[in-house]
């Protein structure tokens, strides 16, 4: 036989051989999982970390479009998880949510009731003492917009807010303000001149971010200006391959969600209405996030409603937007201090 | 879109081979098919001959190509750990075009129904407040697809009767948060009449 037939069957051995996924799991950790169906939606539900803890950690995902699928199978959040059950779910059309494809019920009303949903549950499977409400990136909107509802604030005992964006407009302004002596600097160094170069020439012509081209254009710059220079991420995530059989899919329906919620993303800002919201919160802001500048702690320390013994800032000295990638026991370290005075 | 692949299927199932066809012989597809490429499963089909043209090359070493218009009924199965089964079954229409030699390239479009089944146990919350395990949840849509492959035709060159190809399939399983996913098809046919020489 020719060699292309060798070829043919040795792939075929190995493609059976690598399909066979497995996922890490730790002795005395919770490793459940389950989907919530609920209006039109199958959303995924991974409950991982410590057995002994009554404290649960609710995580919402960032994005818009993002998986916290994703985030449960990247080690960043073993120290936290080491402490205190997390749950990972992924919203309606996201990560690996199933359902319809349309964005018809894609609302801020429909996604809160959806976390509120999966609260419900774990509530009633797992009976915890408390539970803490962590949103990272969008999902800091979403949690803020989560807790302005009075029932759905009283099911839980704390807010972690993690370089949350509950305010849109401030944090594409200041998304613009962080990249500004950025690209000034890169341009001046003579460091991909054109590409900066081009960012400074369109922020010099808008007054004000007002489509969502544009602040996707600003963000596209943000993402690329995220991090300390010369820091790394301290714990290797699963090689790439692992990843391609893990249960994670590549695509995504962001596109839709971006269209369907580009009013909120362009326009809403929750801080008239977080003066209701008295729950115990932490601010979590990395000192070199461009996606969403740590301008954005303060902004909510000032909003919250909650008593100022009860709110607190912390600023991550060594973090871009990924809040858990360089320091992640330093950062499972705030966390765990701000739930045991809670708890 | 359902109207569209069971008409499809229906086409399929009634296609006759043309008059005249010099080989128009069916066989069964048995292939890997792995979701994402690497999520797996497989595919069984009937591949069915439509047309063939059969043309002689001149040359050093003079032989046939052949030209191939297929249709392949098709079922199958894939596996997503930790997330989904999905259940399909549908037809492939496409040309092969078959060297000298054996070595064989092929295009295709595929239409198909989708069954998803979720891996994990699925609950909906009920009007009192409570959670029940709903059996079997899962989700129907149409997967149109398209695709091409390279293989080689041992029927062809009277060897065996088997060929073997790899195949991307580019397919949109229309559910949530699934755009267009490469997927990979990879196996065997066997030919089920040997070809006389």
């Amino acid at each position: 036989m020719p060699r292309l037939t060798y070829t043919f069957l040795l792939s075929l051995v190995l493609l059976m051989v690598t399909g066979c996924y497995r996922e890490e799991t730790f002795e005395g950790q919770y490793a459940d999982e389950y989907y919530i169906r609920h209006k039109g939606a199958d959303l995924p539900v991974w409950v991982r970390g410590n057995r002994q803890s009554k404290s649960f950690i609710v995580f919402i995902h960032g994005g818009p479009g993002g998986s916290s699928l994703r985030t449960a199978l990247g080690r960043g959040l073993r120290d936290l998880s080491d402490a205190h059950p997390i749950v990972f779910f992924d919203q309606r059309l996201s990560g690996y949510a199933h359902g319809e494809r349309q964005a018809d019920n894609l609302s801020i009303d429909q996604m809160t009731e959806d976390l509120d949903v999966v609260i419900r549950f774990i509530q009633q499977t797992y009976n915890p003492d408390h539970i803490f409400l962590m949103g990272h990136s969008w999902g800091g909107f979403l949690g803020t917009a989560y807790l302005i509802n009075p029932t759905y604030r009283a099911r839980i005992s704390g807010w972690i807010e993690a370089a949350g964006a509950h305010n849109f407009p401030l944090t594409w302004e200041a998304e613009r303000a962080y990249v500004q002596p950025i690209a000034e600097a890169r341009v001046a160094a003579g460091e991909k001149t054109e590409y900066w170069q081009s960012f400074l020439d369109w922020n010099d012509t808008i007054t004000a971010l007002t489509s969502l081209e544009d602040l996707l254009f600003v963000n596209g710059f943000a993402q690329v200006a995220d991090g300390k220079p010369g820091a790394t991420t301290a714990y290797e995530n699963p090689p790439v391959f692992w990843q391609l059989t893990a249960p994670v899919p590549l695509g995504s329906s962001q596109k839709l969600i971006l269209d369907a919620l580009q009013e909120v993303l362009i326009r809403d800002d929750l801080a008239p209405y977080m003066s209701d919201i008295t729950t115990p919160a932490l601010l979590i802001y990395g000192a070199y996030d461009a996606v969403v500048p740590k301008v954005l702690a303060q902004d909510a320390y000032d909003k919250l409603g909650t008593p100022a013994s009860d709110k607190s800032i912390v600023i991550m000295p060594q973090e871009g937007h990924g809040m858990w990638e360089v320091e992640p026991a330093v950062f499972a370290g705030h966390v765990r201090d701000f739930i045991a005075r809670y708890e | 879109m359902k109207k569209l692949f069971l008409a499809s299927l229906v086409l399929t199932l009634y296609a006759a081979p043309l008059p005249g066809q010099p080989h128009p012989v069916p066989s069964l597809r048995l292939h890997y098919f792995g979701y994402y490429v690497f999520h797996p499963g497989a595919t069984l089909a009937w591949e069915h001959p439509l047309a063939v043209a059969v043309k002689t090359k001149e040359g050093k070493k003079p032989g046939e190509v052949w030209h191939t218009l297929f249709a392949a009924p098709q079922v199958g199965l894939y596996s997503l750990v930790q997330n989904h089964q999905g259940l399909f079954a549908g037809t492939d229409l496409g040309y092969k075009y078959t060297r000298k030699r054996g070595l064989e390239y092929q295009v295709f479009l595929t239409a198909n129904y989708l069954h998803t089944y979720l891996a994990t146990p699925a609950y909906v919350q009920q009007a009192d407040g409570t959670f029940r395990q709903q059996k079997w949840a899962g989700r129907g849509s149409f997967m149109p697809g398209a695709g091409l492959g390279l293989g080689d035709n041992y029927y062809k060159t009277g060897k065996a009767p088997l060929a073997w190809a790899a195949r991307l399939v580019l397919v949109q399983p229309g559910q949530a948060t699934s755009t267009i996913s490469p997927s990979l098809s990879l196996g065997i046919n066997y030919y089920l009449t040997h070809i006389s020489r």
